[in-house]
């Protein structure tokens, strides 16, 4: 039996796994990046917490299931406590994660796909396409974000989805900038020559030659703007903008802050998960950035 | 004008008519005729900046966004490439010609694996599956001599030295089996040793696969040994073309007598310690303030005229010297010996 394992564990990895050699390098060299462990054990943690907040704390977290400011670590049955309604903070903070997540990942997509996809006709096709999408990308950016999402939000229906969309169409500037730039500089190399000298078409070379050389930069901009996106979300939650029907970290902090001087665990604890969480985003963050750059590739 | 030594040949399979081609204020190639025969090796040869690559890239239609090709024709395989379409040359590129650069540290793509960049092309234009192109790409990598090429199929570009990676660009370049590829300047930034290798190789796939071959140098010693016939650029302009034995026999323009003199020679025994080496004075400059000969400023033997007549090509027998001078006064056949000795 073991023996057979051991056979089994012969074949090599890459036909079993069918990764790609670079997929593997970068795979190797998150696993022996202590910073990347810690991130992805954070990450993972509040993701799991978040997949399973209905069997952990089932019922709607915006139930009042006991006396309110119930303190921490005192009674059992509410760990982190109640607060000025008598809702479990606890399960507030699980369910909360939810939200969260969701919205910092749906908005960091949305960002992502918008701002490459202008941020690359930009920066490859140049000239008069240039001018008019840069000006277009300013014309968001001297915007003030926060201002127009509330403006946004405002319109659109008070839902989880509408606000994750509205703060990716705020942010795609910055992942635009960040794509034009790097496109700019890559379509000069010697290497689109090349790819236009075999009859490669402008989408085959955008897509399949620059593109897999910028998306280090993109993913690590990504990871970063999922954080960003959950400190927005939390942000508009905070000033009762967010969807009244899910419970999200920012509108916990929100509605503890007038107990701020007697129950400042009510702010306190839902700040300590935005804390934990955007920080485990930019150590993810970091780490892909060691392990996706090119030009620390082991020889 | 139509070229007669040309003419005198098989029809050609790609031919330059009159190409003009600029830079903004700054004409680089002007009206250059070159014509190249199947499975031909013509090198094109001058100084940096006499338009050598400039002329390599206006061919493919590939000059960079602020390059225009003002007048000529681009004849291959009798169509006009100065006039089709960009879907039309996307489908030659690759296909029935190609190209190969100087610097193959950063022409290849540095993420993705050697093998998918050498299947890309045989499926956009033979359109096999990606297993099939798969397999192909392990035959042409064993065909440009790459060892174990199941296994370095996978490698990414930065794990190949400079020569291997000039075997993986001209593995993509004739993976369709062009009629004609360019080869700009393809060992110049490699080892001498691997030099010859890159040089053999190019040689033996041009005999293999009948393509022709265009080779831009500077390199004399890679012009004698591989080309059939040769092609003197000075500041744009076609001034000198012989087959490669005629050219180093008897050249007859002053500047590629002035090239030959120049290239280091071991048979004189001059050794920079006991003689200068011999060079021509000055730079080619694109803006020449006369109308007569490009090269009349730098010219040993420049005569008043020179500066007011531009010099037209003139034949002697198969080959074409655009220096009236140099013609009036070229030796017969029987003198060549001592036009040799001159330039020795």
């Amino acid at each position: 039996m073991a023996e057979h394992a051991g056979r089994a564990a012969a074949v090599p990895r890459g036909a079993r796994l069918r990764l790609s050699p670079r997929l593997r390098r970068t795979l190797g060299r998150l696993a022996v990046n202590p910073t990347a462990w810690l991130g992805f054990a954070i990450l993972g943690t509040v993701i799991g917490l978040a997949a399973f907040a209905p069997v952990l704390f089932p019922g709607d977290p915006l139930d009042m299931v006991a006396e309110p400011f119930v303190r921490p670590f005192v009674a059992l049955a509410h760990p982190l406590g109640t607060d000025s309604l008598g809702r479990d903070v606890a399960a507030g903070i699980v369910h909360g994660a939810r939200a969260s997540l969701l919205v910092g990942f749906v908005a960091a997509l949305v960002g992502t796909l918008v701002g490459t996809a202008i941020g690359a006709v930009a920066g490859y096709r140049g000239g008069l396409v240039d001018d008019l999408l840069v000006r277009l990308t300013e014309l968001f950016q001297t915007i003030p974000s926060f201002i127009f999402l509330v403006v946004l939000v405002a319109i659109v229906p008070p839902k989880a989805v509408w606000v994750a969309l509205a703060i990716g169409i705020v942010s795609w500037p910055t992942v635009a900038r960040l794509v034009r730039a790097e496109f700019r500089s890559l379509r000069r190399r010697d290497f689109v020559l090349a790819a236009r000298s075999v009859g490669h078409s402008a989408s085959h070379i955008v897509l399949r030659e620059i593109l897999p050389n910028a998306l280090p930069a993109i993913i690590v901009t990504g990871s970063v703007m999922v954080a960003s996106a959950i400190l927005l979300e939390s942000a508009l939650s905070f000033l009762g903008m967010g969807d009244p029907d899910v419970v999200s970290w920012g509108a916990m902090i929100g509605s503890g802050r007038e107990q701020l001087r007697t129950a400042w665990y009510l702010t306190a604890l839902p700040g300590a998960a935005i804390v934990v969480t955007v920080l485990a985003l930019n150590l993810v963050g970091d780490a892909l950035n060691d392990a996706l750059n090119p030009r620390l590739e082991d020889r | 004008m139509i070229d007669p030594t040309a003419a005198a040949r098989r029809p050609p399979l790609f031919a330059l008519e009159g190409l003009e081609v600029s830079f903004p204020g700054r004409p680089v190639v002007r009206g250059l005729d070159l014509s190249v025969a199947e499975g031909e090796t013509v090198a094109l040869v001058g100084e940096s900046g006499c338009g050598k690559s400039t002329t390599a890239l206006a061919a493919m239609r590939l000059l960079p966004r602020s390059g225009r090709i003002d007048a000529g024709r681009i004849a291959f395989e009798g169509r006009d490439l100065a006039v089709l379409s960009p879907a039309e040359l996307r489908d030659l590129r690759g296909r029935r010609l190609a190209m190969i650069f100087q610097e193959p540290m950063t022409s290849l793509n540095p993420v993705l694996t050697i093998g998918r960049q050498i299947a890309e092309v045989l499926i956009r234009h033979e359109h096999l599956s990606r297993r099939a192109a798969r397999a192909r790409a392990i035959e042409l990598l064993d065909l440009v001599r790459i060892a174990e090429p199941h296994r370095r199929i996978d490698d990414h570009p930065h794990r190949l030295s400079g020569g291997m990676r000039q075997r993986v660009m001209i593995a993509i370049a004739v993976a369709c089996r062009p009629k004609l590829l360019f080869a700009d300047e393809p060992t110049t930034a490699l080892d001498v040793t691997i030099q010859a290798q890159v040089l053999d190789l190019l040689d033996r796939l041009r005999r293999d696969l009948g393509m022709a071959l265009v080779l831009i140098t500077h390199d004399l010693g890679v012009v004698a040994q591989y080309a059939d016939r040769v092609v003197v650029m000075y500041a744009g302009h076609k001034v000198e073309e012989a087959t490669t034995a005629e050219l180093f026999a008897r050249p007859l323009h002053p500047y590629t007598r002035g090239l030959l003199a120049a290239a280091p020679r071991l048979d004189t025994g001059l050794h920079h310690s006991e003689g200068r080496l011999a060079e021509i004075p000055g730079a080619p400059d694109g803006g020449v303030d006369h109308p007569g000969c490009a090269f009349a400023p730098r010219c040993p033997e420049v005569r008043a005229d020179c500066r007011v007549t531009p010099p037209r090509p003139l034949a002697i027998g198969d080959r074409l010297v655009a220096c009236p001078p140099a013609v009036a006064s070229a030796p017969r056949a029987n003198a060549m010996r001592g036009a040799h000795d001159a330039v020795g």
